[in-house]
């Protein structure tokens, strides 16, 4: 959900930057006719305020308070747990991992100690990091603090496009950091979330086997699921070529 | 009214360039298209082709003078095209799997609405007073026969594509190929711009004749519109785009 053009207007006016969609775009390198609807609509992305936050060295996140829904994202620590980062920790190196500690003959941790950890987000990680909060009921507990349908919210994360207004409902709902569903969500960076440089190296590191071998078995189940969705998507696709080309 | 005798031609390099790639594609194309899973496809553009084949002005004429009626070539690509369109419609059916369509367009209920609408044409060139040849028979185009042969052909098309309509719009929706989007976006585009002259012609018929053939624009449109989406489908399949588009479910490279 956007935070309002009206709201946005008062807080570059506090911040003594021009509210003009030339000065905003020339700031900001964002396209001048994109700022110019929002601006327009009375609708303005929560990403065009962290842009315009960087490009005038505010704290996007200091920058955020400034809206409503957003008031009270510093008013928890910023830091994210254990599991929140190992959330965002692809499946593939998660096994990687489950491989190091299996066998150093077979499975040598420095020879793959030169290549970075898959980038998130990645297919399933806003998915994965709601499941790292969710105490049995998160999803309706979102529903509820966002007002949100439950179907929305559902398909939000099977298509991995959770919103910042979701991400801070699910934050909201679990006590946990806001930062950290930003972060998630792609809105901030890591750095500005408050994760350390190496979080998810470490707590990759750091975790036990049992909770390891816990995380991939249930990564392993949506997995099977995502495998079985995209065999059928592609049966299909393929049927319809064949009748039709 | 010198459009007209051009866009059939235009038709023709679009409909007879894309039937014969289709038949004449390398490695499988000629298997494939005329004995594989898709030969209505390509027998129905090999008859659209030969129906707007007979409509350019110097075949119509070469092709009439041999007819037993005057205008009996008209007569003729029409039922090329309706057959045409019958084959599209079975195949269509079972392609996009709906039995709606398929109870209505194949078998019983499809032939004898094929035979109504045939017997329907021939009797309304019999009745047309027209006695030199005119491709489309536009030369006639205000007698009351003429207009309700026209309006047979649009019924007997918009019967068969109407309950297709549906069915390509969920599939342009669902298809996980973006290129499966757009093509089956454009069959349900032209079958709607199909279904909407056959319902408005009663207006083309009694409005201005000046606009009659932007109403057969629609038409030429239409059919456009679904051939240029059964190519994309081809060109899909001729590239293998499920394989390369949706190959290992777990790579993300």
């Amino acid at each position: 959900m956007p935070v309002s053009a009206k709201e946005f207007k008062s807080w570059l006016d506090a911040a003594s930057i021009s509210t003009s969609p030339a000065a905003l775009s020339a700031l900001t390198g964002l396209n001048r006719g994109t700022l110019g609807n929002q601006l327009r609509r009375g609708n303005v992305a929560e990403s065009t305020v962290v842009a315009v936050a960087r490009a005038a060295g505010l704290g996007a996140l200091q920058a955020l308070t400034a809206f409503d829904g957003y008031r009270d994202v510093l008013s928890r620590p910023v830091e994210p747990s254990a599991a929140e980062v190992l959330s965002q920790v692809h499946h593939a190196d998660l096994m990687a991992e489950l491989q190091f500690r299996t066998s150093k003959t077979h499975y040598p941790r420095e020879l793959r100690s030169h290549i970075p950890l898959i980038e998130f987000p990645h297919d399933g990680s806003h998915r994965a990091w709601v499941d790292a909060l969710d105490p049995g009921d998160l999803r309706h507990r979102m529903a509820a603090e966002s007002g949100m349908a439950l179907t929305y919210i559902i398909t939000s994360l099977t298509e991995n496009r959770l919103s910042p207004h979701l991400a801070v409902a699910a934050s909201r709902a679990t006590g946990g950091s806001f930062a950290s569903g930003l972060v998630v969500v792609g809105l901030i960076t890591p750095a500005e979330g408050g994760w350390q440089v190496r979080a998810r190296e470490d707590e990759l590191l750091e975790v036990s086997d049992d909770a390891l071998v816990e995380l991939i078995s249930a990564r392993i189940n949506l997995l099977q699921r995502r495998v079985k969705q995209r065999k059928e998507a592609r049966e299909y696709a393929e049927k319809m070529t064949e009748l039709l080309g | 009214m010198k459009v007209l005798a051009v866009v059939p031609t235009l038709m023709l390099i679009l409909l007879g360039s894309l039937t014969f790639k289709r038949i004449n594609a390398p490695a499988t194309g000629y298997q494939h298209a005329l004995k594989g899973k898709a030969k209505n496809v390509a027998l129905s553009g090999i008859f659209l082709t030969l129906a707007y084949l007979l409509l350019v002005p110097p075949v119509y004429y070469a092709v009439d003078s041999i007819m037993p009626i005057t205008n009996a070539t008209d007569l003729l690509s029409k039922y090329c095209a309706l057959v045409a369109v019958a084959f599209l419609g079975g195949h269509l059916s079972q392609a996009y799997g709906s039995t709606f369509a398929r109870r209505w367009t194949v078998g019983m209920p499809g032939a004898v609405m094929l035979g109504l609408t045939a017997t329907g044409l021939l009797l309304t060139v019999l009745a047309t007073d027209g006695p030199a040849p005119s491709p489309q028979l536009l030369d006639y185009a205000t007698q009351p026969s003429v207009r309700l042969n026209t309006w047979l052909v649009l019924i007997y098309v918009a019967y068969v594509v109407a309950p297709l309509i549906r069915p390509a719009y969920l599939d342009a929706r669902r298809n996980p190929l973006a290129i499966g989007k757009v093509a089956s976006g454009m069959i349900a585009g032209g079958f709607t711009l199909s279904l909407l002259r056959a319902g408005s012609y009663p207006a083309e018929w009694y409005g201005s004749k000046d606009l009659a053939y932007v109403y057969m624009l629609i038409s030429y449109a239409s059919t456009a519109l679904v051939v240029i989406g059964l190519a994309l489908f081809a060109y899909a399949r001729r590239q293998k785009k499920p394989e390369r588009e949706l190959g290992s479910a777990l790579s993300i490279d």
